[in-house]
């Protein structure tokens, strides 16, 4: 066997797409030739280095809250705008619907045929065109300009709420804390005096019919539970939603509660709606509380100690000196008490995430559903969406109402003025 | 499938914080195409920007036909080979951009000559890399860096099993040589034999 066949076949025998046969013969032509062992080394190697070249590459931070900036910010104006292009197009069909109308009846001179609302059906159905529009519309392209108006309110608007992300523990100090760690090494058996430092925070997620309701269930639950709200983020507006039937509502809050009453507090949540996502997550920071509580005494001690140095200090240097070093300390006191006030209030109340998602039917998820309950509950999704699909065209055609009635008023007016002149002149004839 | 369909159908429907629980486990992997894409941390961090919110405009054709990290993997590629395609004359970054993007690629538990070591193999490969032709590279980061199936590296280039097997192997190929030239090595004639054998 020649070895250039063999290089060839090396990059998929190392893919480990060759046949048994072929991944045999390059085995054992490779025991052999020590140029062509070499030279799979050397690929396996590279691909090694390729496999594992962005293990560590983590996506750089700010990356999906920019993303979301943009996403949040070029939203508003295509709603805006699919309001009137909306309304622009309705306006249209309504002109041009008119014209026709006019037109087809000026042709049809003075017939009878013209009390008839014959305008009814087309009527009704352009407007249930123009609303499908402005659906449509939303995903539209904007200007750019109003894109970059948009860009810059957004930028002018506050940041949302702080994520509430654990800073990381500082991480060991220079050589000058050695006395620090060391006092902080015997923590672990000290742990028990400070009792254990478990941080338990839950997610909710609840689907409701009877969105107003429930969300001030959910406020004066957390008021009874001696809790408080950190943040409420509600979108959608019911106005929009009465209008375009869609429940788009939602409200993301953020509370927290005691955590001795967390189990009790989820509980009752629980009872809102139909849960659709729900966990608790413990973590247990005793061991970097007690560490961090350590530190936070030694390096007390050692501000104190050079605090008193200053007395002896002769010269401007040393004072300099001492000064750099007081405020150092001072920083790294400062952390550790930040620190340990974050946990302490972290322990303190549990933070509970509730995404309460406003539906127009709630439905309980069943996992591992039989087929008769699948087809059963299919069944009930499909006759749900005829029946609201006939009660939006219900609402389509009783919309169109006015618009019927404006043209049978002038249909009618016109046609009874034409009449007047038709009797008018055979009037005339008669006389003659 | 690989999403949890709720998150999935509300962000159709526009929530944007569902987008957010959707598109949270694949934005390192999105970040890590880009860079290799791109070379360059601050221009990969620009189109992996640009490739969530295409992602989200384009979120309503997405219907379930392959795999959801399959589809953004595509809407990513597509960012870059776009991008790349406008500034072709743009062939490799400086070199501070690279020995910048080299230093802070280091794992900090390493030892310092690991290290130096380390940030040096990746320099070279990345520089090579950036050297690959767009279709090669594309090709090649897929494969050998993100570790996929060809099966799905054809879904992502919309292009057939075998183009994809081609090009993958022309591009190891480039790539070697690329390597072997800069680290003042020969070219082995064997790998002569490798890059003869490209598109049948």
């Amino acid at each position: 066997m020649k070895c250039n066949r063999i290089v060839e076949a090396m990059d998929g025998y190392l893919d480990g797409s060759l046949t048994p046969l072929e991944m045999g013969m390059v085995e054992s032509h490779v025991e052999q030739c020590a140029a062509c062992r070499e030279e799979l080394a050397r690929r396996r190697a590279l691909l090694d280095q390729l496999n594992r070249l962005d293990e560590d590459v983590k996506a750089p931070e700010g990356l999906l809250e920019g993303a979301m900036q943009r996403i949040h910010a070029q939203r508003k104006p295509k709603r805006r705008a699919a309001y009137w292009i909306a309304g622009g197009v309705a306006a249209a069909l309504c002109v041009t619907a008119g014209l026709a109308g006019l037109g087809a009846m000026l042709m049809g001179g003075a017939s009878k045929m013209a009390q008839t609302p014959m305008a009814a059906e087309p009527s009704g159905g352009y407007y249930t065109n123009a609303t499908m529009d402005a659906g449509a519309a939303y995903d539209m392209p904007t200007a750019a300009e109003e894109e970059k108006a948009w860009d810059a309110a957004a930028a002018i608007e506050t940041p949302k709420g702080e994520p509430e992300a654990a800073p990381a523990p500082s991480p060991a100090e220079g050589a000058a804390e050695t006395m620090v760690q060391g006092a902080a090494k015997d923590s672990a058996e000290d742990g028990a005096q400070y009792g254990l430092k478990i941080i338990r925070d839950a997610h909710i997620e609840i689907q409701t019919e009877n969105y107003d309701g429930d969300v001030e269930r959910l406020r004066a639950l957390v008021e009874e539970f001696g809790g408080f709200i950190t943040s409420n983020d509600e979108q959608g507006s019911s106005a929009y939603n009465e209008r375009y039937g869609s429940s788009s509502r939602y409200s993301y809050m953020s509370v927290r509660v005691p955590s001795g009453s967390l189990d009790s507090f989820l509980e009752q949540a629980r009872q809102v709606g139909i849960v659709t996502n729900s966990g608790v997550t413990e973590s247990d920071v005793t061991a970097s509380y007690v560490d961090t509580d350590r530190r936070l005494k030694a390096y007390q001690k050692q501000y104190d100690r050079v605090l008193a140095m200053m007395d002896q200090a002769g010269t401007v240097e040393e004072l300099i000196q001492i000064e750099s070093e007081l405020s150092r300390l001072e920083l790294q006191i400062e952390d550790c008490q930040g620190q340990l006030n974050y946990w302490d209030s972290r322990v303190g109340y549990s933070t509970v995430n509730i995404y309460l998602d406003e539906v127009r039917r709630a439905v309980a998820v069943t996992e591992n559903a039989t087929l008769g309950e699948r087809m059963r509950s299919a069944l009930a999704d499909s006759w749900y969406g005829f029946v609201e699909g006939a009660k939006d065209a219900l609402v389509g055609a009783y919309a169109a109402l006015p618009y019927i009635a404006v043209w049978v008023l002038a249909l009618g007016a016109v046609s009874a003025i034409i009449a007047l002149i038709v009797r008018g002149v055979r009037r005339k004839n008669r006389k003659r | 499938m690989d999403i949890d369909m709720l998150n999935l159908r509300r962000a159709v429907r526009g929530d944007e914080r569902a987008f957010e629980t959707l598109i949270g486990p694949y934005l390192d992997t999105t970040y890590r195409l880009c860079l290799r894409m791109m070379g360059d941390e601050q221009d990969a961090a620009d189109m992996a920007q640009e490739a969530l919110v295409r992602a989200w405009r384009a979120l309503g054709s997405y219907k379930g036909q392959s795999r959801f990290s399959t589809w953004l993997y595509r809407v990513t590629c597509n960012v870059c080979l776009d991008e790349l395609r406008r500034r072709k004359n743009i062939q490799t970054q400086s070199l501070s951009a690279l020995q910048e993007a080299g230093v802070e690629l280091v794992d900090p538990g390493q030892t310092p000559e690991m290290a130096a070591e380390s940030a040096q193999t990746r320099r070279e490969l990345t520089e090579a890399i950036g050297q690959l032709s767009q279709e090669h590279r594309a090709a090649l980061v897929l494969r050998d860096v993100h570790g996929l199936p060809y099966e799905e590296i054809a879904q992502i280039l919309d292009v057939n099993l075998n183009t994809v097997k081609s090009r993958i192997s022309r591009a190891r190929a480039s790539l070697r040589a690329i390597l072997s030239r800069e680290r003042n090595f020969p070219a082995r004639p064997a790998s002569k034999g490798a890059e003869g054998r490209d598109e049948k």
